[in-house]
């Protein structure tokens, strides 16, 4: 019955409540959204690399050699000599390595040349490995593993013929046209950037980058795929390197010792250390949007507290009624923030259909655009303490025309 | 006694230089009926707001149905008004939003009498016998005629089987043939159910109906209150 005063109370009040509920909902869908897409990001960005011990490239900041290693931004300072690699991966404290060769790209996704090893050591979320939805690794020189976004959206299939452009630039003049790639295998979603990822073979990127010097093609190759295919394509150098110990003790002495490397200069991460310094980096960012988005909501409580403020003046004879008939002042303090509290759940409601149906609209284009794979499940255990945050929040505000209608319930004038 | 009032004085708090009620001893018996009258200003629902506990005397005593009311707290008071006193005024008497089921299902929520299972039953007997068409029931409140509305009123007043009813100008929105039917019903429920009745107007026309009649003057000897 309580509930069932209250709420036709507030029908009675359809235009005064009505704007505060859009308000309301428009704050709660504001603030919902920052903080899922936060915690979203920032699942996506930790679970980007897992297994991987140590990241290796030329000398350089800690964050740019995770960007353009595992989130494929930005570009890479220097390469790698190839004995380099050679040398690291020969350490006997190194359980694996993996070497990864970036530069070209495809419709805008870039081209990431390594090892088959890649595809048995490489690990992202809680220790998922890569799995093939369709075919298998690249055992040929121009054999292409494709991602499953670029496979998705490009429309390729096993046996689609691939040509890569020089470069990373989304429209490149400097194809590499006279060596296509035949796509051999699709791996699963992973909701990391391997999903937007084409992926070749070393020598595969050697073979195209014959008779090219300075980024410019200087003449056409003489040598047939045939020919190419069968010859020793040892790359000179590699991007970066991604290491697996035999013991994580080991890490930081290995990482010491690579950093004091005589032979050239490189740079070893520790990929988890690296992500907490990017998002460490980005909380200013989110906390910002955070407060923003809270400082709206604030707003909203207030319009709702003082659309109830202005209704108790005209509830004065409502309220008379309600005390005429045993209800005590405190029944009107109750219903009061019984009203708000109403308005809050009813915009929770309305603010979390409104974001869940626009995760649903805007999903490929957030993968698309920004590589970013949000749930549409926005009900999380942080959200559940939003809700709860924002429910409260509804109710302390409301203490304002609360007191008020108690006030005029409590002394009572003719 | 229904009521008995005893060397009552009253002033807002807020102004304690201005007295409105000076009551030196007044009383009604169980079972009693009587029409008091007066201008408007003269103290009358201050009057009805003492009796009722809304209000507190600022001295003096007020017993009602062998309950001293000045003595109890205000959740005591609360809790009594809405066992022992039933209310029925000239507008305003219902909840807007609520439809005529739900207004007296309200009015029995605050009363520790009515937690009987056939409550539900019981509104619709009291609505029927009030004459309220069924498909009324649980239409908007507004939709009914004033008539209606009152007779709906008298419903609310009595769902908690009220021995002390008060009426406030229940028929200033009443037309001549609507005010009589519904003086009637009103005495004759009250008769039924051997409840004492407190009838407050300024229209002297309705005094016919009863054989007690008192101005308010003679009940408050405040002289200015007017």
């Amino acid at each position: 019955m309580f509930i069932k005063i209250a709420a036709k109370s507030l029908l009675s009040r359809k235009g005064s409540v009505l704007l505060s509920l859009m308000a309301m909902t428009i704050s709660i869908f504001v603030l919902l959204g920052v903080e899922h897409i936060r915690q979203q990001t920032k699942e996506n960005f930790s679970s980007t690399v897992s297994g991987v011990d140590l990241i290796v490239g030329a000398r350089t900041g800690s964050l740019n050699l995770l960007l353009y290693s595992v989130f494929r931004i930005g570009s890479p300072t220097n390469n790698i000599r190839w004995e380099t690699y050679e040398n690291i991966a020969s350490n006997n404290k190194v359980k694996w390595a993996i070497p990864i060769s970036l530069g070209d790209s495809h419709k805008g996704y870039r081209v990431l040349g390594t090892s088959t090893d890649y595809f048995k050591h490489f690990s992202y979320g809680k220790q998922h490995q890569l799995v093939f939805a369709n075919g298998h690794a690249f055992d040929q020189v121009f054999d292409l593993v494709l991602g499953s976004e670029v496979a998705k959206k490009l429309g390729y299939r096993l046996g689609d013929k691939i040509i890569l452009a020089h470069g990373i630039a989304t429209t490149s003049f400097s194809m590499h046209d006279d060596r296509p790639f035949t796509v051999t295998g699709i791996l699963e979603p992973t909701g990391t950037p391997v999903d937007q990822t084409l992926h070749v073979s070393l020598q595969g990127i050697e073979a195209i980058h014959i008779d090219w010097q300075q980024g410019v093609k200087t003449r056409n190759s003489t040598l047939t795929q045939k020919e190419l295919e069968q010859a020793t394509l040892q790359p000179k150098s590699i991007t970066a390197l991604m290491l697996g110990l035999k013991s994580k003790i080991a890490t930081f002495q290995l990482q010491r010792a690579i950093n004091k490397y005589p032979k050239e200069p490189l740079a070893a991460i520790l990929p988890g250390v690296a992500l907490s310094e990017l998002w460490q980096m980005m909380s200013i960012l989110e906390n910002t949007l955070l407060l923003v988005s809270a400082l709206v909501f604030i707003a909203a409580c207030l319009g709702v507290s003082a659309m109830l403020v202005a209704s108790i003046r005209d509830r004065s004879r409502e309220i008379q009624l309600l005390r005429v008939i045993g209800a005590p002042a405190y029944f009107l303090f109750l219903l009061i923030e019984l009203e708000a509290l109403l308005i809050t759940l009813l915009s929770c409601l309305m603010g979390a259909g409104l974001l869940t149906s626009c995760l649903v609209f805007s999903q490929d284009y957030l993968v698309s655009y920004f590589g970013l794979h949000i749930d549409i499940n926005i009900f999380t255990e942080n959200s559940l303490y939003l809700f709860a945050a924002i429910l409260g929040a509804s109710v302390i505000v409301a203490v304002i025309p609360s007191i008020s209608g108690y006030n005029q319930a409590k002394f009572i004038k003719n | 006694m229904a009521i008995e009032l005893s060397n009552i004085h009253f002033y807002y708090p807020d102004r304690p230089d201005h007295l409105i009620l000076d009551i030196p001893s007044w009383s009604l018996s169980e079972g009693e009926q009587t029409f008091i009258h007066g201008p408007s200003g003269s103290g009358k629902s201050t009057l009805l707001n003492l009796l009722g506990g809304l209000l507190v005397p600022s001295q003096g005593k007020i017993n009602i149905l062998g309950q001293q009311l000045d003595e109890m707290t205000g959740r005591q008071r609360d809790k009594f008004r809405a066992d022992h006193i039933g209310y029925v005024f000239q507008q305003f008497n219902l909840m807007p939003y609520l439809n005529a089921f739900d207004n007296i299902l309200l009015a029995s929520r605050f009363s520790q009498k009515q937690k009987s299972s056939a409550l539900e039953s019981e509104i619709k007997e009291l609505l029927t016998v009030l004459n309220i068409p069924q498909n009324d029931w649980y239409r908007s409140i507004t939709t009914l005629s004033n008539g209606q509305q009152q007779r709906v009123a008298i419903a609310r007043a009595l769902i908690n089987k009220p021995q002390l009813l008060i009426a406030d100008e229940p028929t200033s929105s009443l037309d001549a043939a609507n005010r009589d039917a519904f003086m009637t019903l009103l005495k004759s429920i009250v008769k039924e159910h051997g409840m004492s009745l407190l009838f407050v107007s300024h229209d002297l026309s309705l005094s016919s109906h009863f054989k007690r009649i008192e101005p308010l003057s003679e009940i408050n000897h405040i002289e200015d209150a007017a």
